[in-house]
């Protein structure tokens, strides 16, 4: 049920500390030597980076969790109070190759709503010996997995529009090209905008991602720069 | 000839959308480009000073990751993390609230069994500790509510240690192990003996509970 639960520590660079490596390394401050030449901060990296961390900041005033998706670091976290909580790994973030596919993507999203929303599975009735008396067969949830199982293919919309699609490994090479695709596509039926970004995770890192997600949730997406 | 209309226009359809584009293309999702802002972007002093920004930023941030141990529950999967600064010293299953709603036909008093969401402390913590059985407890067993205390208590049943973060929530062992991983308690977080005695050792009165 569940895989790789273990005492054994596990060393996960904080997600919220993104940002000072790379800062730095916009400065030239990470080349020591004399003669290497301080190369000019990326403008459009310091102004992405700099969103992130003011959003961040912001956010972590609030009594809410909310997520950090760190391209850097190839993580997507569920943060509160600038603690990171949970860390998920992803395996790729894609952008739609349309031109404005990116635009404003680089400050933070609120709102964020998932689709398809959690649907639960009954519980199941399970003997229990109540008190080392009497065995009584209760109602008991699920395991997680079970109750709320989750699709390969999810969507988060924030308020802003942008749209993220989260696909389990299982999930991945979606109706790409097939027919059915085409189908709806062709006769107009996508209801849904098309999602500016698509994040692949592995599939058990998936399901307790979209599992974990909270309501209304915001995101502050951290870039990866050179 | 009204049918072999019909079948061309079959064809020319599917020929469509056979050859009609796929979905829409995606790459890797690269660094920042200015075309990706609404706004110019800073340029001379404006920029370095928004670097600087960043890096005194970042380390604030930083600053805020707890060093010390502090205690992750993710109650929608049933597993509590015990973390200390960007490490995971422990993984554990666990089970939390059942989300079951208990109405006392007599009182019409209404109980609802989640897992509160949040930032807390632990506040007290207890060997052995004895649970002092609530109304709902008796409610819920079909049984009379005791007018003393001795009546209410219960012994063994929260296992060897109990970390009380407020409002009766603890984080404690349990006697059904095996329904660990699954939503069944009233609220408090349950754990495995083993697990608890190490977050038992580790925590402390004033540890920070982190519940989402």
């Amino acid at each position: 049920m569940f895989r790789g639960i273990g005492r054994a520590s596990v060393v996960l660079a904080s997600t919220l500390s993104f940002a000072l490596a790379s800062t730095e390394q916009a400065h030239g401050q990470s080349t020591p030597t004399a003669s290497a030449p301080t190369a000019a901060p990326d403008a459009a990296c310091v102004v992405a980076r700099n969103n992130a961390l003011t959003g961040i900041a912001e956010l972590a005033e609030r009594d809410e969790s909310y997520l950090v998706l760190d391209l850097a670091m190839s993580n997507i976290t569920i943060a509160l109070h600038a603690v990171p909580l949970r860390i998920f790994p992803v395996l790729a973030v894609e952008a739609a190759t349309e031109a404005d596919a990116t635009q404003n993507i680089w400050q933070t999203h609120g709102g964020g709503v998932f689709s398809p929303a959690r649907t639960e599975n009954p519980p199941e009735e399970l003997p229990v010996t109540l008190e080392g008396e009497t065995e009584e067969v209760v109602q008991i949830h699920l395991p997680p997995a079970q109750r709320f199982p989750a699709p390969s293919t999810y969507r988060v919309t924030f308020a802003d529009g942008l749209a993220i699609e989260f696909h389990s490994e299982e999930g991945a090479g979606p109706a790409a090209g097939g027919l059915g695709a085409r189908i709806a596509s062709w006769f107009g039926k996508n209801s849904e905008a098309k999602p500016a970004l698509r994040i692949r995770m592995e599939a058990m890192e998936a399901g307790d991602f979209y599992r974990a997600l909270p309501d209304s949730v915001a995101l502050v997406i951290a870039p990866a720069c050179p | 000839m009204a049918l072999a209309l019909y079948g061309v226009g079959a064809a020319l359809v599917l020929a469509a959308l056979l050859m009609s584009p796929a979905e829409p293309a995606y790459s890797a999702l690269g660094a920042p480009a200015a075309d990706d802002f609404a706004t110019p972007l800073p340029t001379g002093d404006d920029l370095a000073a928004l670097a600087t920004a960043n890096t005194r930023l970042a380390r604030t941030l930083k600053d805020e990751i707890p060093h010390e141990v502090y205690i992750v529950v993710d109650s929608m999967n049933n597993r509590v993390f015990l973390k200390r600064g960007e490490l995971i010293e422990m993984d554990a299953v666990a089970s939390t609230g059942s989300s079951k709603r208990l109405i006392d036909p007599g009182s019409e008093r209404e109980w609802v069994f989640n897992t509160p969401r949040g930032e807390f402390r632990v506040r007290e913590e207890r060997r052995n500790p004895v649970w002092v059985k609530p109304d709902w407890a008796f409610i819920e067993e079909g049984k009379p509510i005791p007018r003393t205390r001795a009546e209410r208590e219960e012994h063994g049943s929260l296992g060897e240690h109990g970390l009380y973060f407020g409002d009766g929530f603890i984080i404690h062992g349990t006697l059904y192990e095996r329904l660990l991983g699954r939503s069944v308690s009233h609220g408090c977080i349950r754990l495995g003996r083993d697990d608890l005695r190490q977050v038992a050792a580790a925590a402390g009165v004033g540890t920070r509970i982190f519940i989402f």
